[in-house]
């Protein structure tokens, strides 16, 4: 084989693996919500952590606010200390549990590496893959992102 | 038949008592004695992660518990755990304390001091019913070239009054060239003028980039504590071998008794650019470094505790992150005398007590709060039973 052919599979051999989305049952976070019994359907999927940065876990809660009725939004919350203080935050906010929160055991998330500092989106794209964004950029461009998407 | 369902009942029960009694023998074998269940109303809820602040209210004989998820003060009965009462905090309006209140300060029923994440950089004075009645301010002097952000240390330690003065324990800059002064603010009631403390400079003698930073900054919270008998302060940095007493200016470095049960401190390699918050060894170090969390004075028997969490086994860490098993931090509980003569000391997992999330001082002594069980309407502190006697 000549060398030309060979250069052109190593590049398309690349290109294949530079892909960072998974096919839906081979990604590892839906491993992991299946592993939890949560069987979410929604195009996007918001981790909480809520031992994390501060103004993160504000800037999700504000999210929620304005985005309650999106179907195509759940939200997982993880690295909780209780329930009940999350139940509570969303009673003052007076957001309605619309079906689409979830919680999510600490074990579970150490297990599979979700961040407990950031927020991190999973989407689900037309083609039937999956992404994962971690929301920290400094400018919020991620957020402006995920409501563009909406 | 009848017989033989009887006979296994009985079995049962006698193997489900004998395992309740071994449980209950383990929680005083480790040096936990009474239990207080805080019964939680519908609003009130465990600490989050920074923890929150508890104090004894002697001038109600109450357990006050700051309850941030409702800026609010909670009042519970130190025998039966009901709640007493509240202060309910306002963070809008003429009565406002700031936005996101986060610390408070229990002095007496009708002053309570409170600082807030944001809104202003001033500790807030409300009486019982939360109406504001004074305002102390730290910021005229904010061009935050002593602190980055003057940041009260969380759950204890951040705060103490004592006489007409106020010494708040504060957040270490990050780096070094912010660090000109202690992170500590003393400001006198009398006058409404505050000054940092010019000594101890935390860290001084280490390369900041070889401190593990973590998410949450934990080894860069200062807790205070004022010996009430010689008014000295006692200051401790979160990185073990800084414990500082300082009086009339002067400051004196202390070496606890059993600084060998704490274990030895690993710092990053001098050029850790490459560590991120992600990587594996990084996220080891932090957790299984030891730290000191800080004093507490305890004025009905004139001793200080020190809670320090003990160095981590790398081991157990892996195995946890790897799913084969689980690991707990582990913290050392010690007793002194005002002469730092060690009276007692205990090691407790945080498998059984949290002194992170809650901790404090009672007539009857050290109460540490539990870990969050099932119901998540109660809330568990334990007495730690110590010997006060010097052997």
């Amino acid at each position: 084989m000549s060398i030309k052919y060979l250069a052109l599979i190593f590049i398309f051999i690349f290109f294949i693996s530079c892909d960072s989305t998974f096919e839906k049952e081979n990604h590892p976070f839906i491993q992991m919500l299946n592993s939890a019994d949560l069987d979410i359907e929604s195009r996007f999927v918001l981790f909480i952590p809520q031992n994390g940065c501060p103004s993160c876990i504000k800037k999700t809660y504000s999210f929620i606010l304005d985005h309650t009725d999106n179907k195509d939004v759940s939200y997982v919350f993880t690295h909780y200390s209780t329930k009940k203080a999350i139940k509570i935050y969303l009673n003052s906010m007076e957001v309605a549990d619309e079906g689409n929160f979830y919680f999510l055991k600490k074990s579970l998330g150490d297990k599979y590496d979700l961040s407990m500092m950031y927020p991190t989106l999973l989407e689900t794209t037309s083609s039937g893959r999956v992404k994962t964004v971690l929301m920290n950029s400094d400018d919020y461009s991620d957020w402006q992102s995920l409501e563009n998407s909406l | 038949m009848i017989i033989k369902s009887i006979s296994r009942l009985l079995i049962w029960s006698l193997v489900f008592f004998v395992f309740d009694k071994a449980d209950a023998q383990s929680l005083n074998d480790v040096g936990i004695g009474r239990i207080l269940s805080l019964k939680l109303d519908a609003e009130t809820a465990f600490p989050g992660y920074f923890g929150s602040n508890f104090y004894y209210a002697n001038d109600k004989k109450a357990l006050v518990y700051y309850n941030q998820i409702s800026s609010s003060l909670k009042y519970f009965d130190p025998s039966s755990g009901i709640t007493l009462g509240e202060t309910k905090l306002q963070t809008m309006g003429p009565n406002s304390v700031g936005q996101e209140p986060y610390y408070s300060h229990y002095h007496t029923k009708d002053s309570i001091f409170v600082f807030a994440r944001f809104g202003k950089l001033a500790l807030t004075l409300v009486n019982g019913k939360g109406d504001k009645i004074g305002e102390f301010d730290f910021g005229s002097e904010s061009d935050f070239s002593k602190v980055p952000y003057p940041r009260m240390s969380n759950a204890f330690g951040g705060m103490e009054v004592v006489g007409s003065k106020i010494y708040m324990g504060l957040q270490v800059a990050h780096n070094l060239y912010n660090n000109t002064k202690a992170p500590v603010i003393i400001i006198d009631m009398k006058t409404g003028e505050y000054k940092y403390l010019n000594r101890p400079i935390p860290y001084a003698d280490v390369n900041f980039k070889r401190l593990p930073k973590s998410g949450q900054f934990e080894f860069f919270e200062a807790r205070l504590m004022v010996d009430r008998t010689d008014g000295s302060l006692v200051l401790t940095y979160p990185v073990p071998g800084n414990i500082f007493k300082i009086s009339e200016g002067i400051v004196k470095k202390i070496d606890l008794e059993s600084k060998e049960l704490v274990g030895s401190f690993n710092f990053l390699k001098s050029d850790n650019s490459t560590y991120t918050t992600r990587d594996t060894d990084y996220t080891k170090m932090i957790m299984t470094n030891p730290r000191n969390l800080g004093f507490l004075y305890d004025s009905y028997k004139n001793v200080y505790y020190v809670i320090r969490k003990v160095k981590g086994d790398p081991k157990s860490y892996d195995k946890m992150i790897n799913g084969l098993g689980k690991f707990y931090y582990k913290y050392l509980y010690e007793v002194y005398d005002n002469g730092f003569n060690l009276l007692d000391s205990k090691i407790i997992s945080a498998e059984h007590l949290v002194p992170n999330k809650g901790i404090v001082v009672s007539p009857e002594g050290l109460w540490v709060l539990k870990p969050q069980g099932d119901d998540e309407n109660i809330m568990k502190l334990a007495l730690l039973n110590f010997n006060f006697v010097k052997n």
